[in-house]
Order: C-alpha cells, then sequence, then structure tokens
C-alpha cells in the first residue's frame, strides 16, 4: 500500500472518529474514539514506520514496548478497579 | 562506510532509534495513564472539560500532522525507489512542506491556547471559568496544557532536526540512515498527537 493510499485512509478514519460525536449510538464515546486510534496508529506504525518490511529482530524490539505497555496499563488497571472506594 | 558494513549500520541506527522511542512510548505511557485514572474519576468533569476545547482546531490539526506523516513517508518511499534504481534524489520539496504545516500546527495550537488562556481556563491564579459546575476541571486543563504542551515541544525538536538535516552535507548513504530515523521520529509524535487528539477533544458527544 502507498503513503497516499494510507493518508487517504487515515483521513477516513479522523472522518470517522469525528461522527462518533454526532451519532449517540454507544454509550462510552471515547471507547469508541480510542479504537479508532489504535488503527490510525497500526497504519501509521505498519506502514510509515516501515514495521511491516523490518527485520523481525526490529519488529520485536517494537513489540516489546508495546508488551511493557499493556503490563503498566493491565496492573494499575487491576489496582485501580479493585479499590472499594471506586464503586462509590 | 565500508560497503560490507552497511546492512550492520543501518540495524544499529534503527535499532538505536527504536530503543530510544521505546522509552519515549514509556515516558508517554505513563501519562496517558495518568489521563486515563483520572478520567475514570472524574468522568463528568473531564466531559465539561472536552466539550470546551476547541474542536475543530484540534481535527485541522490533526489533519496537518497526518497530511505532514504522508509527505515524510512519501519522501523516504521515493528515496528508497532512487537507491534502488539508481535515479536521481528526490528533491526537498516535500520537506519543506511537511515542515510547513508542522509549523501551522503550532500556530494553531498556540492560537487555541490563548483563546483558553482568554476563556480564564489557565489553571491557576489566571483560572475564572465562571461557568464551570465541577471542581476538577482545572485539573483536566492542567493536564491538557502540560501534556499537549510536551507534544508541541516535541514537535518542535522534530522541525529544527528537520531544518539541520535538510542543511546537511554528508554523504547520501549517510543520509539516507539519518533520514529513516528522522521519519521514525516524525511518526511517533504524530502518534502521540492521534491519541491526544482522542482523548482532549473526543471525551464526550457535543
Amino acid at each position: 500500500m502507498t503513503a497516499r493510499r494510507v493518508f487517504y485512509i487515515l483521513i477516513c478514519l479522523l472522518g470517522m472518529a469525528l461522527l462518533t460525536l454526532k451519532v449517540p449510538l454507544f454509550p462510552e464515546w471515547l471507547l469508541l474514539g480510542l479504537g479508532i486510534a489504535t488503527l490510525k496508529s497500526i497504519l501509521i506504525g505498519c506502514y510509515y514506520m516501515d514495521l511491516k518490511r523490518m527485520s523481525s529482530s526490529m519488529r520485536w524490539l517494537a513489540l516489546g514496548s508495546l508488551f511493557w505497555l499493556s503490563l503498566l496499563f493491565i496492573l494499575t488497571a487491576a489496582d485501580y478497579l479493585t479499590r472499594p472506594y471506586f464503586f462509590l | 562506510m565500508r560497503e560490507e558494513n552497511e546492512p550492520l549500520q543501518k540495524a544499529r541506527y534503527l535499532q538505536g532509534m527504536w530503543v530510544f522511542l521505546g522509552s519515549e512510548i514509556l515516558f508517554f505511557s505513563g501519562i496517558f495513564l495518568g489521563l486515563v485514572v483520572y478520567r475514570h474519576l472524574y468522568p463528568e468533569a473531564f466531559a465539561e472539560g472536552s466539550r470546551k476545547t476547541t474542536l475543530w482546531m484540534g481535527a485541522v490539526n490533526t489533519f496537518l500532522l497526518l497530511a505532514s506523516s504522508w509527505l515524510i513517508a512519501e519522501y523516504l518511499e521515493k528515496r528508497r525507489e532512487a537507491r534502488q534504481t539508481g535515479a536521481r534524489m528526490p528533491g526537498h520539496a516535500r520537506l519543506w512542506i511537511a515542515g510547513l504545516l508542522g509549523c501551522g500546527f503550532l500556530i494553531l495550537k498556540f492560537w487555541e491556547y490563548g483563546e483558553h488562556i482568554r476563556a480564564g481556563l489557565f489553571p491557576g491564579s489566571h483560572w475564572h471559568a465562571a461557568s464551570s459546575v465541577h471542581a476538577q476541571l482545572p485539573l483536566f486543563f492542567f493536564l491538557y496544557f502540560f501534556v499537549t504542551g510536551l507534544h508541541a515541544l516535541h514537535l518542535l525538536i522534530g522541525l529544527v532536526v528537520l531544518l539541520i538535516l535538510m542543511g546537511r552535507k554528508v554523504s547520501e548513504k549517510k543520509m539516507d540512515l539519518l533520514w529513516e530515523n528522522f521519519g521514525l521520529y516524525w511518526h511517533f509524535v504524530d502518534i502521540i498527537w492521534v491519541f491526544l487528539f482522542t482523548f482532549f477533544y473526543l471525551g464526550a458527544p457535543r
């Protein structure tokens, strides 16, 4: 996929993210927006940052940071979401 | 640079850049984690804060950064093609336009800051948002100014590096490595903004 085509898809996704503000179909707008943002970042990562063409060691290096990131979020969420006052 | 060392040198450059980006990812992750926790704690205040941001400015800024990323990626595409086919290296036109789009982003961002400050939304002694019903609204705007300011600083550094690289006179092979690394940094800054835009501007229906 060329850089130009990826750009068109990214702009469509931006339009979709803006449209979600006007369509009250989803109880949690931010989650939908973050889903679209994740899709955009995957496209930028794979095609613009060339993760698709990189050697496997480099890809693991990049994915490693995402692994640590997920640990950070999961462990913190496990703490906060199990605190009793969160549900008051 | 000796011929046999080229792939190794390229791998070293890229690995170094990815290690740096990994540290940046962890740095911004801590901030995002804070944003998520505070939003979870004070959903109404953060929704009100989101509605007070200027959506069109955020959307235009997102467009500007995505377009600049596209131009940088296309420049690198053409450069790799030229390297493979032995054709002439692409000119700097795309890079100049990408840089101007980056400048446009910063101008719009600071204009938006000005509007917020005039509206009394700058936390501290300048805070006079009388319409606020949520005590945590200053927290939202503290995070907004801090995190978007940090992002703007990253973009400014990117612009300075872009100017330096455009004026640099070293071998084309060395420039290949430098441009590849610059592209990674620029796209990373773009990804950070994509999430910031979502968090601060799209946090509540309007």
